[in-house]
């Protein structure tokens, strides 16, 4: 326990190293769902197009869905402005964060 | 079966949820969709995908709003420019060419409606130009639909009277995705759309067994007291009143009522002489379990005695208790979760996507009539100890007849439904049905069964395919309501085809059975009655010069 405390708080200074870990495992999960995925590792940089099955059309429910999900609602301007999917998960930390 | 969407917005949209919705019913059904915007293009093209894939089901959602966008004239009329009324214009064209062109395809096409964003507001006070536009699209759609047998009008326009435009759309997606249905509005789209498809299968339940206290009226009659309980036509008893005539509803559509109480049948026959807002009567019930047995057995009972699969029943009680202990023994059984509130008993019925019928036959509305009458002659059958002393008794009557104008709804009904007595459970479309009328290979016969009880209407049909050098008759379908199942019908109907094969010297019946969940009923039909198997599945009977003598309990007419 207090390893895992002191790894937390190591990456929680060191920011770089936690940009890895940065999509949570809720959005992780619903994604893999929407689009009915066993296994994928997401990163920050990860782009719709690498994903099996992310298409425009998988775009929009997964977004109903993580709307539906985190209880939010993105502007169409926002939804526009995500390039990948470190941009999806920050939208949502904002967003969350502002209700 | 093939299924395919065609629309001016992007109806993929609900495609995943439609998909998860026919897994779950068990629809075997490929999903063609030629993309965005195509409607046009597929039907007015031959060559186009649309006709070399052949669809049995074609969804065609247009949303004429699309086409009446900044283009509002609130001095012309109808209040839309030329070029939107050009584009309507094709819309009907199309309907009607695709109908004509895919002639054994059914059409489903969704009506109109208005989208609120074209509401011109206070300006309108009494001109209502739009929405006298938007209805008179949807009386023209109506008409097509009668003249157009397989095309099949969509009430949309309903779903959305009942949830409203802002709770159904999202013009986000609008916008960046060309279809406005927000996850609501895609699931009750992908309902309704699910509602018309199990019409169209005729997947729906036969009976509903339902509890009294509580559910049929406010109370505990043995506690309360007739003079107590909730049912009135005024107030919060008005609720139960209005539940009991929506069940009566469905008894006139031909789905069958019973009753599953914990009760004693005196005190509850009280309430049905002398209760002044009782709207269902004791002649609407086909069976009345009023005992204190376990309701477990009492819905066994009553299946058996209705000659219809557990699976067929809806069981609605007010019990959280009850329900459970149906649910866990009984699985089978659809138990919906009846809400606790009565006042909303009413909207959750209507709402519950187990009678989904498109045109009711004679016999529907005749159902419960014939179900009351098979139990008296149940009852009947007690009193004699030889089986044949009783089925001579009935004075049995079985007019065969080919099929007819008349008789083709009900024949295809028995072929798309029909799950218990049917040795091959195939299911032929109206238009496959069509073809075999106007071959010569092929003959469709349907029977009625009349006794001194009553007529049971058409309950059974049966196939026959010559072999082209006529050396043989196949029974490709042979098919029987559970009404009538344990008569021997069957074997009358046997002599009949035997006696037609025979008279066109016609030396073997060949026959087959293919084995289903469900069709237990009928496996035994031809090995009971001296077909032998060559094959697994496949039996054949030689007739040349035997002689086959008919039970002396049938009369057998062939018209």
């Amino acid at each position: 326990m207090k390893n895992l405390i002191e790894t937390l708080i190591f990456k929680l200074e060191n920011k770089e190293s936690i940009s890895i870990k940065m999509i949570s495992d809720k959005l992780k999960n619903l994604i893999l769902k929407e689009l009915n995925l066993q296994e994928f590792e997401f990163s920050e940089e990860t782009l719709a197009k690498d994903v099996p099955g992310w298409d425009s059309l998988k775009n929009f429910t997964i977004i109903l869905s993580i709307e539906e999900e985190f209880g939010i609602k993105f502007l169409t301007e926002e939804i526009l402005s995500i390039k990948n999917v470190g941009d999806l998960q920050k939208l949502i930390d904002l967003k969350v964060n502002q209700n | 079966m093939k299924i395919c969407f065609l629309s001016n917005y992007s109806i993929e949209f609900i495609f995943d949820n439609f998909r998860n919705k026919l897994k779950t019913l068990n629809i075997e059904a490929e999903i063609f969709y030629p993309g965005f915007n195509q409607f046009l293009q597929q039907i007015f093209n031959p060559q186009s995908e649309l006709y070399s894939q052949k669809p049995d089901v074609i969804f065609l959602s247009v949303d004429v709003n699309y086409y009446l966008q900044n283009q509002i004239y609130l001095k012309s009329n109808p209040p839309v420019s030329e070029s939107s009324l050009n584009q309507v214009e094709q819309i009907f064209n199309s309907i009607e060419f695709v109908s004509k062109s895919l002639s054994s395809s059914t059409i489903f096409v969704d009506n109109f409606y208005l989208d609120a964003n074209l509401d011109s507001g206070t300006l309108e006070y009494n001109q209502f130009e739009l929405d006298k536009f938007i209805e008179s699209l949807n009386q023209r759609l109506f008409e097509i639909s009668s003249s157009n047998k397989n095309i099949r009008v969509i009430n949309l326009k309903r779903i959305i009277n009942k949830y409203g435009q802002k709770n159904l759309f999202d013009f986000r997606l609008f916008y960046l995705a060309k279809s406005k249905w927000n996850k609501k509005g895609l699931e009750e789209l992908s309902n309704l759309y699910l509602s018309h498809l199990k019409a169209y299968l005729g997947i729906r339940k036969k009976c509903i067994a339902v509890d009294l206290d509580n559910t049929l009226w406010g109370g505990i009659i043995g506690q309360d007291g007739i003079e107590n309980i909730l049912l009135s036509n005024d107030g919060a008893g008005k609720s139960f009143y209005d539940f009991q005539n929506v069940l009566l509803n469905y008894y006139q559509q031909g789905i069958i009522l019973t009753i599953c109480s914990k009760n004693s049948e005196n005190v509850v026959n009280e309430v049905f002489e002398k209760h002044p807002y009782m709207v269902l009567k004791p002649e609407h019930f086909a069976v009345m379990k009023i005992n204190w047995n376990n309701k477990v057995e009492n819905l066994i009972e009553t299946a058996r005695e209705l000659n219809i699969g557990i699976d067929s029943i809806v069981f609605l009680d007010d019990s959280k208790f009850e329900r459970e202990l149906v649910k866990k023994q009984l699985p089978e059984v659809e138990v919906p979760e009846l809400p606790d509130d009565p006042t909303q008993y009413v909207s959750f019925l209507k709402e519950l996507d187990y009678f989904n019928f498109h045109k009711l036959t004679d016999d529907d509305f005749k159902r419960n009539e014939t179900y009351k009458l098979n139990f008296e002659r149940k009852k009947a059958e007690t009193s004699f100890t030889d089986i044949k002393d009783y089925l001579r008794s009935l004075e049995m009557k079985i007019e065969i007849k080919e099929i007819d104008d008349f008789t083709f709804p009900r024949i295809v009904q028995l072929i798309q439904k029909t799950n218990q007595f049917n040795t091959t459970t195939k299911r032929y479309t109206d238009a496959e049905i069509n073809k075999m009328r106007n071959s010569d290979e092929w003959e469709i016969y349907s029977f009625t069964v009349k006794d001194k009880f009553g007529d049971n209407g058409i309950v059974g049909v049966f196939i026959l395919k010559y072999l082209l050098d006529k050396s043989a008759v196949e029974i490709d379908s042979f098919i029987m309501s559970c009404r009538v199942i344990g008569r021997e019908i069957e074997n009358a109907i046997l002599h009949f085809i035997i006696k037609k094969a025979q008279a066109s010297s016609i030396k073997t019946i060949n026959a087959e059975i293919i084995p289903t969940a469900k069709n237990e009923p009928c496996r035994n039909v031809y090995k009971d009655f001296g077909f032998e198997e060559f094959e697994n599945g496949k039996w054949k009977l030689e007739i040349d010069n035997k002689n086959f003598a008919l039970p002396d309990y049938f009369e057998l007419i062939s018209l």
